[in-house]
């Protein structure tokens, strides 16, 4: 699918412009529309997302606030009048086949000179502007019934993010917390949503068949309250940690307002000691990581060599009798049972009496046999197991001395953690007792949320121990449930009900959990495959993984982990990568709009980076917003072969408002060919 | 049209691999159909449709015993 | 150690389906032996029922991990134990005998084991459990003596 056309129609700083776009074919597939800061860039994409789900998903705060409308278009008209703020998008589809989404909001002027919205009551969206979809159903374009719908089977709304986005925030993905960001990103390019959905009806539906039930015995009726009575508190645990993480994400959101705000301060030193205190900062989280990583290991170490400990008495008494046997002969056995054996095939003792079966001398010779027998194949056992026996003699010797190595390993980290701390402690009182009062008020912002972050971080914890807690007790419940209700047959058919719901419960969970782990580990190929065909420094790292916590890891060729040294252009690159896989690996056919891809890269890595965009998205329409900053005559060079379009922006502010309007530009350069400026 | 769809499809054809019965199968990819037309989000009415396609099933599941 | 006669080599080490919640509590995720495997837990739990000398019987039973992942030196850990429990070598003879003891020591700790993980703060087991090991080993002169070494120590003590 490609977008065709969009038009916009007073919408923010477009009072009226109109983008159309090639089909993406013989390898152009590339669009560039160029803007300054300020000029309009961004509200493009915010267009696209209002258009398609009535929500601009990337408004700077500069918008926020900001009605939609373009003032120019009300101040020409006169009180009763009024306007339409609409996004019309024309999207081709590979098939041949077309589709036109046009949303639209009214405004009107009232007689003191107000601009009121004029809302549609039918309206879904929350800002209730009316969505239009006409499609091609054989040659004609016919109206859609239910448009919302259809969008979110083309471009379901919980990813677009991975189709529009913002360049200089690609980086989010692999900074803190990186696993979760991640874990989120795969969950819902699976698709998922669809399966947990199904589980938590079929969950609900269980009680629903037992609630429902007004013949059920004091017992079942005490274990099915109990079990409501759980299921609330569940509810209440989720919700609770749902606000708290909400809560927890606005603080370090704020935090990170706060902290900028304290770097660009123009205040001699106190960038410089923000960012040491930022360093500062991820060295301790990185050596509380370490320390927690050696704490797991420890207590892997503790579990594998405790059983040898607790039974060491019968190491002991087993070595002991081993060779206590050894020593006495009794193993190995004098007599070979093959050798036994033949004796009595051949029916001749090698005293040379004869053998002749039921005869005494024949039954003691029988009987030597098995004793024999017996203790061969004990032979093997005992001497095996005398020598591993040994091996864990020697693991419990080792004992005490490496768990000593252990705790001395932590405790030098946990050493190093306090030094960084106290040397923070020190730059927050620097900092703290700056004069300038902006200086002091930003500091206490920063602690201020940090503190509120923590608290909140701890209470999630608890939370969720609390969750597991109850999921537990409400599963051994409902075993218990099933265990009374299975005793009387009048509640065969509620029980079969029950069992059905469970075994469904088990394949949607298993089926859930195999998806995700398989489009995890295709993302990790795809990631990996397209990062290493983008860098650079083909010889330094040797492998990206990524784990089953969804923690991304860049191994270099030493071994060690390399995330954290990457530089920013490396960065964009493993962010291209991962994104370019998720689009990949999700089976949508949708165009990438990236807002400023190349703004945070220097201009070194900047070339490499637009070089390996087309093949990022190689049958995709990519839109590019960039800046002139980013499209440097390198750039411009390296993406020519696969542009189809540029644009720039044109945007004049006056008194009354702004304008902006989208030319296409000539590329007289590209005709002229060895020149770009 | 193939949007989502190679998802949707491994989505069902790990339904099939899991499901060790042909009601189990019949239910699921029936769910999944029915979460996807959104028909019921966010609506009580999601119960009354599930449980008639389950008791369908286990009669059926009854009468094939 | 697979006998060429009568007695198979039993596939699965077993545990009492009564048993199940508290290994699947101890493999949770708030556990401190969450993404260990069952086999650990349940050495672990064998482990705690001869130390504390807890057998219980092996009825109703499931099967919980098998026996192939074992690795040579809990297969001669396993082998100690029913040694010491029936004072000879013989019962390696049998393996399924062998193995019934384990489950039925791993039978009688699971539920200390459990209580001991989850009474009390959580990051608390990890230090219990290091104190318990250590004071075990001091207590033994810092390792398990090979029969030479305590027949050294004996002749020195009676020299």
């Amino acid at each position: 699918m490609w977008i065709e056309r969009i038009s916009l129609k007073n919408y923010r700083q477009y009072e009226e412009a109109e983008i159309e776009f090639c089909r993406p074919t013989g390898g152009r597939n590339i669009t560039v529309i160029l803007g300054d800061t300020g000029s309009g860039k961004t509200n493009l994409v915010n267009a696209i997302t209002w258009c398609l789900y009535g929500n601009e998903k990337h408004l700077t705060a500069r918008n926020k606030g900001l009605d939609i409308y373009n003032t120019l278009a009300a101040k020409n008209l006169k009180p009763g009048e009024t306007f339409q703020v609409q996004v019309k998008i024309h999207l081709g589809e590979s098939d041949g086949g077309r589709i036109i989404v046009t949303r639209s909001l009214k405004y009107k002027v009232e007689f003191d000179g107000r601009v009121v919205r004029i809302p549609d009551h039918l309206s879904k969206a929350e800002d209730q502007s009316t969505l239009e979809m006409m499609r091609m159903i054989g040659k004609d374009m016919k109206e859609v019934q239910d448009p919302e719908f259809i969008i979110q089977k083309l471009i379901p709304e919980q990813i677009e993010e991975y189709f529009f986005f913002d360049g200089e925030r690609l980086d989010e993905y692999f900074k803190e917390k990186s696993g979760v960001k991640i874990a989120e990103a795969v969950f819902k390019i699976s698709q998922l949503e669809l399966i947990e959905r199904v589980i938590k009806h079929l969950k609900d539906l269980k009680q629903f068949f037992v609630r429902d039930r007004n013949d059920l015995s004091p017992r079942i009726e005490e274990i099915r309250d109990l079990i409501d009575r759980l299921t609330a508190t569940l509810t209440d645990l989720n919700d609770r940690k749902e606000k708290a993480e909400a809560q927890r994400d606005e603080a370090e959101r704020l935090e990170l307002e706060a902290r900028e705000k304290l770097r660009e301060a123009p205040v001699q030193n106190i960038g410089k000691l923000e960012d040491e205190r930022a360093e500062l900062e991820e060295n301790i989280e990185k050596t509380r990581k370490e320390i927690e990583e050696l704490k797991n290991e420890k207590i892997q170490y503790l579990c594998s060599i405790a059983p040898a400990i607790l039974a060491s008495s019968c190491i002991q008494k087993a070595s002991k009798l081993i060779g206590e046997s050894e020593a006495s002969g009794i193993i190995p056995p004098e007599y070979q049972p093959g050798f036994v054996n033949k004796l009595l095939t051949t029916g001749r003792c090698i005293c040379g009496r004869d053998l002749i079966k039921g005869s005494s001398e024949y039954e003691e010779v029988k009987g030597l046999l098995n004793k024999s027998s017996i203790l061969a194949s004990l032979t093997r056992i005992l001497i095996e197991d005398a020598g591993r026996l040994e091996n864990l003699r020697q693991m419990v010797q080792e004992f005490p001395d490496k768990i000593t190595r252990m705790n001395s390993r932590i405790q030098n980290l946990e050493r190093n953690i306090e030094t960084m701390e106290k040397r923070k402690l020190t730059i927050d009182s620097q900092i703290a007792s700056c004069d300038s009062e902006k200086i002091r008020q930003y500091e206490n912002e920063v602690q201020e949320y940090l503190k509120k972050k923590e608290k909140l971080i701890e209470e999630i914890g608890q939370l969720k121990q609390q969750i597991q807690a109850t999921q537990s007790k409400i599963a051994m419940e409902e075993k218990e449930l099933e265990k009374e209700l299975k005793k009387q047959t009048k509640y065969k058919e509620l029980v079969a009900c029950l069992e059905f719901c469970q075994e469904l419960l088990d394949v949607a969970s298993g089926v859930k959990e195999k998806t995700m782990e398989d489009v995890r580990k295709e993302i990790e190929q795809q990631t990996k495959e397209l990062f290493f065909g983008m860098i650079w420094k083909e010889r330094t790292y040797a492998n990206i993984e990524i784990d089953e916590h969804y923690n991304v890891s860049v191994k270099h060729i030493s071994g060690n982990e390399a995330i954290g040294t990457l530089s920013a252009g490396e960065r964009q690159i493993l962010a291209l990568a991962f994104v370019s896989a998720l689009n990949n690996v999700s089976g949508f056919d949708v165009p990438i709009v990236i807002d400023t891809p190349l703004g945070r890269i220097s201009s070194g890595p900047r070339e490499k980076i637009a070089r390996s965009l087309p093949s990022c998205f190689s049958d995709r329409q990519v839109i590019l917003l960039m800046t002139n900053e980013e499209y440097t005559s390198e750039v411009k060079k390296v993406l020519s072969e696969h542009l189809s379009k540029e644009f720039s922006i044109e945007f004049t502010e006056c008194a009354d408002g702004s304008k902006a309007r989208v030319i296409e530009n000539d590329r007289e350069w590209e005709r002229k060919g060895a020149s770009y400026s | 049209m193939s949007n989502g769809g190679s998802l949707n499809r491994r989505i069902l054809n790990y339904i099939d691999e899991l499901a060790k019965t042909e009601e189990a199968r019949k239910f699921l990819k029936w769910a999944i159909g029915f979460e996807l037309e959104r028909v019921m989000e966010n609506n009580p009415q999601f119960r009354r449709e599930y449980e008639r396609k389950i008791i369908e099933l286990i009669k059926k599941r009854k009468e094939d015993l | 150690m697979i006998e060429n006669g009568k007695e198979k080599e039993p596939r699965t080490l077993n545990v009492r389906k009564s048993d199940l919640e508290f290994y699947h509590r101890l493999l949770a995720e708030d556990s401190p032996f969450n993404g260990m495997d069952n086999k650990r837990i349940f050495l672990l739990a064998m482990a705690t029922g001869f130390f504390e000398e807890k057998f219980a019987d092996v009825k109703d039973m499931t099967s919980f991990c098998r026996t192939e992942t074992l690795i040579p030196e809990e297969r001669a850990l396993i082998d100690a134990i029913a040694v010491y429990k029936e004072g000879s070598l013989d019962v390696l003879s049998n393996p399924r005998k062998v193995f019934e003891i384990a489950e039925g020591y791993a039978s009688g700790g699971i539920r200390s084991l459990y209580e001991q993980v989850f009474e009390g703060e959580f990051g608390t087991y990890s230090k219990r459990l290091e104190a318990e090991l250590r004071s075990i080993v001091e207590k033994m002169g810092g390792g398990i003596k090979s029969d030479s070494e305590e027949k050294e120590e004996h002749s020195t003590r009676h020299a």
